[in-house]
């Protein structure tokens, strides 16, 4: 059901003890898939054997061997298998968000006046302007991916830098955007206020806003704290030379943020601008 | 297997649309539509989740399997928001 | 399953020249703390699980000590609430939900792949610690002064009125659930990325089938539950919301989003325990499974179908007439895969060459038990028959029989299944048949009466009674005593087999599937060689055993 991988012919034949009985197995009876195919290897004891020469790197997949794990054969095994890990962990965090947007649109549904009215106190400037910033660092973090892919080095940095600078932006324009609501009495509590026609359900929408922004920013805040690691380590080390699956997965986490983040503007900023 | 990527014009088109989208999105958000006040932010923000889904986070270029997963938490969002919004929409009918 | 060897009675491995294990491999508490190896992580949930079974089990009792008399002269109506609420909150997330998927799953999954270890070996030790992070929180909100709103944390009385430390539990049961996640998410890609050449998903062994579906069912239901607790917690801190009416809110909503997780939780507990069992039936048989697909494709649609029938909870509550019409009839179809799994099971019985040694009769009392935890499951899925038995000890009864009945007889089944692979040393087989046979007896009569009970509209969640209860009470509290020492037989016979049992061999059971291919215990990396599948699981022959016995008995 896979497509096929690499195959058994690679440069890591060099170190299968007896590959041939495993190849001539596969062919009797098995079914080989694609990605599953393993080479019957002697275990020694050691957990991974780098004994590659460095300059083999000839083979399709561009992750060097000292970076394999004990428990994969190859490093297109492993790369699969963390790619599919941060799917399933993406998709984890779209049911993590969905309850909040179950209540929120539940409570659209019912009290749509106060809604709208509590929507038409949001400040759409910043709202905007940081979905552009957003979209942007998006893109750049999609050129960064690239380059780590290119082994470019000192651009994945730079790339990065300017990634989690974005994303210091976006907080940055998010935290005024939070005191000045927080100045207009728009934090749900005792000091809440609005002038609205049904104020306890517009504050329930403040209350949503606050919450699904703020968990939002929370996921920013860990993405720009990690996109800043990686940088200084594609500065500075070598880990991701010939290694970019971590890039790549950051990459995967932060496009998710920005998501997210896009189906969250028109539920706080949209609601009511004509009216 | 050989990974494929988009080329890089690809990402610069995808952020240039993503701005154009959420530019519609604000000027529809001023216009009176009536119904479709609610429904076309909500068609844009799909679509712009989706293109950043094909082509940022390479989609279009994986295997089936991520297919599978990356629908897979969209899916069972719709069956929470059905079956609870099922609930809701129905309670005053008598 | 055939390997590079045919089955033989003791399969000479080289692992017999190597006495390493992954038990002797080093011995330091270091090495145990530290370790990344999916075996010995197995072990320290296993001894953390029991540690927690014990403490929900002792709540257990104080509540049946409690209910042997109609007055309340045990303890106060306060102190019978939180009992109740730690019985359910630690049996619910700090033993069922753990229990198969993380002892017997985190041991066996990689092994009947034909894997080294599982995809994220490091993940796997940080879900550990997250479970006993989540642990540390319930216990000290259990030693501060308790919970008392059950295990369900319904708003607006956990977010407002309830006593006790809400939040230190919300917390401790919120940090468990990211380790449940993370376990979920280890086992799917485990399951997609590693298993050994000729491992096609129709030779997969069924406990992985519903491994795997149990998985799915983690992944995307707790994060939900991570948020309605953060909700609630944020509700009952700072008095703003979403569920209390005071606030212009729907009480509701919390029951949706709490039970979208919950009713499938019920399912993470008992798919594992059906994998477990399909896996003794065809060896104790020693018969191939019938209907091999339909028993893996019913764990996908049991799987699938429990996120649609949250409502059926909620039957009492405001909730729409029509939607509890739809969770109604969406409620009665996950019985079809479940009646698929008991009839193909009873298939695989017929003309089977039926060996009782212990774990078969778990399996045997598990079919049972859990046919009736699901018949009466039936009653209350009728939304009319529900409003009368709802909130009585029929509830009660109904999912311990599914849950106890169920899912602690195959953990046990299970247990002793693997224990020779686990310990490579056997458990005393006339004491375990004795204890199995003390649960079983034990069980019944605790739950049994309880339905009666229900019935006749005894309700729950309370410590004082009517006195013609009071019968059926007493049966049920002398059936907890018998099922407690039940439970601590095997605890106790379990600990000493470990270090004077029979030495059990590779396999001890004659059983296929790769882990029994291996040295018990298994070394570090579980297999001398990474082995090739050609088979499908349950290549067993009931003919052959049925002669083979006359033979020897002859």
């Amino acid at each position: 059901m896979l497509a096929p991988t690499a195959t058994l012919g690679s440069a890591r034949d060099s170190r299968v003890g007896d590959g041939a009985l495993a190849v001539a197995n596969l062919s009797a009876g098995a079914k080989p898939l694609g990605s599953f195919q393993r080479v019957a290897e002697t275990r020694t004891g050691v957990a991974c054997a780098p004994t590659d020469p460095p300059n083999d790197m000839s083979s399709a997949t561009t992750t060097a061997p000292s970076h394999l794990e004990h428990q994969f054969d190859d490093a297109q095994q492993q790369r699969d298998a963390a790619t599919t890990g941060m799917w399933l962990f993406l998709a984890t965090e779209v049911l993590f968000f969905g309850g909040m947007f179950l209540g929120y649109t539940a409570y659209r549904i019912y009290y749509p006046r106060a809604f709208a009215e509590a929507s038409r106190h949001t400040l759409i400037a910043f709202g905007g302007t940081n979905t552009a910033v957003l979209v942007i660092s998006s893109t750049v973090m999609a050129f960064a991916v690239r380059a780590a892919r290119e082994n470019r080095q000192r651009i994945v940095a730079t790339l990065l830098w300017i990634t989690a600078s974005l994303g210091m932006v976006f907080l940055v324009i998010k935290g005024c955007e939070y005191a000045k609501e927080i100045s207009e009495h728009l934090l749900p509590g005792r000091s809440f206020h609005i002038e609205a026609s049904d104020p306890r359900h517009a504050e329930m929408f403040f209350y949503l806003y606050w919450l699904m922004t703020g968990i939002h920013a929370l996921h920013v805040t860990i993405g720009v704290v990690l996109i800043t690691i990686f940088a200084f380590r594609a500065w500075i080390t070598d880990a991701f030379r010939n290694h970019d699956t971590p890039v790549d997965l950051l990459g995967l986490y932060w496009h998710f943020v920005d998501i997210v983040w896009v189906f969250l503007f028109p539920l706080i900023y949209l609601v009511n601008r004509h009216g | 297997m050989k990974r494929t990527f988009p080329i890089a014009g690809t990402y610069v088109i995808n952020g240039i649309a993503l701005l154009c989208l959420l530019a519609l999105t604000i000027f529809a958000a001023y216009v009176k539509l009536g119904p479709f006040n609610t429904v076309i932010p909500l068609l844009i923000a799909l679509a712009k989740g989706a293109l950043i889904a094909l082509f940022f986070m390479h989609l279009r270029y994986s295997k089936p399997l991520m297919w599978v997963f990356a629908s897979a938490g969209v899916f069972w969002l719709g069956i929470l928001l059905v079956l609870a919004l099922g609930d809701y929409l129905t309670r005053g009918w008598r | 399953m055939i390997t590079q060897a045919p089955p033989q009675p003791e399969p000479p491995l080289t692992s017999h020249q190597s006495p390493l294990t992954y038990l002797n491999v080093r011995h330091t508490i270091r090495s145990w703390l530290l370790t990344t190896d999916h075996k010995r992580i197995a072990l320290l949930y296993m001894v953390s699980i029991t540690l927690f079974f014990f403490i929900g089990g002792a709540a257990a009792t104080l509540m049946r000590l409690e209910l042997l008399t109609p007055q309340g002269d045990l303890v106060t109506s306060e102190t019978y609430n939180k009992l109740f609420t730690i019985h359910g909150v630690v049996m619910v997330w700090f033993f069922l939900i753990p229990s198969i998927p993380t002892v017997l799953g985190n041991f066996l999954l990689p092994m009947m792949l034909g894997a080294r270890d599982v995809a994220f070996p490091k993940l796997n030790l940080a879900s550990w610690y997250l479970f006993m992070a989540g642990g540390a929180f319930a216990v000290f909100s259990i030693i501060t002064g308790g919970v008392d709103t059950g295990w369900t944390f319904y708003t607006p009385y956990s977010s407002t009125y309830a006593n006790g430390h809400v939040i230190a539990m919300a917390a401790g049961i919120f940090i468990a659930g990211f380790g449940s996640i993370a376990t979920g998410l280890n086992f799917i890609v485990t399951t997609h990325k590693m298993r050994a050449p000729g491992m096609t998903w129709s030779r997969l062994p069924l406990f992985v089938w519903s491994l795997y579906t149990t998985s799915i069912i983690l992944v995307l239901a707790t994060p939900v539950l991570a948020m309605v607790l953060t909700l609630m917690a944020l509700e009952r801190a700072f008095g703003v919301g979403i569920f209390n009416p005071a606030l212009g809110g729907d009480p509701l909503l919390f029951q949706h989003l709490f039970w979208f997780y919950s009713h499938p939780a019920v399912y993470i507990m008992i798919l594992p325990g059906m994998g477990v069992v399909s896996e003794l039936i065809p060896c104790f048989a020693r018969k191939k499974i019938f209907g091999y697909h339909f028993v893996a494709y019913a764990s996908v649609a049991i799987g699938v179908l429990g996120f649609l029938v949250w409502g059926h909870h909620m039957f009492v509550s405001s909730q729409s007439i029509y939607a509890g019409m739809i969770f109604s009839v969406l409620s009665f179809m996950v019985a079809i895969p479940s009646a698929i799994k008991v009839f193909n099971w009873t298939a695989t019985l017929y003309k089977g060459s039926i060996w009782f040694a212990t774990p078969m009769l778990y399996a045997l009392g598990f079919i049972g038990l859990f046919t009736i935890g699901g018949l009466t499951g039936l009653f209350l899925a009728s939304l009319a028959v529900d409003v009368h038995v709802h909130d009585t000890y029929f509830v009660i009864a109904h999912f311990h029989y599914i849950m106890v009945g169920g899912m602690v007889m195959a953990y046990l089944g299970g247990l002793h299944f693997w224990w020779p692979k686990i310990s490579g040393r056997m458990y005393p087989e006339g004491l375990a048949k004795f204890s199995a046979f003390t649960i079983f007896a034990g069980f019944n009569l605790t739950f049994f009466p309880q339905f009666i009970l229900g019935y006749l509209g005894m309700p729950r969640r309370y410590r004082v009674y009517a006195p013609e209860f009071q019968v059926l009470n007493v049966m049920s509290s002398a059936g907890a005593s018998i099922l407690a020492v039940g439970y601590l037989l095997p605890l106790a016979y379990l600990l000493w087999s470990w270090k004077y049992g029979k030495v059990a061999g590779p396999n001890p059971w004659r059983a296929t599937g790769l882990e029994w291919t291996t040295a018990s215990p298994p070394p570090k990396d579980n297999f001398q060689t990474t082995p090739i599948v050609t088979e499908g699981p349950y290549d067993y022959d009931a003919q052959a055993a049925e002669e083979e016995w006359e033979h020897a008995h002859a």
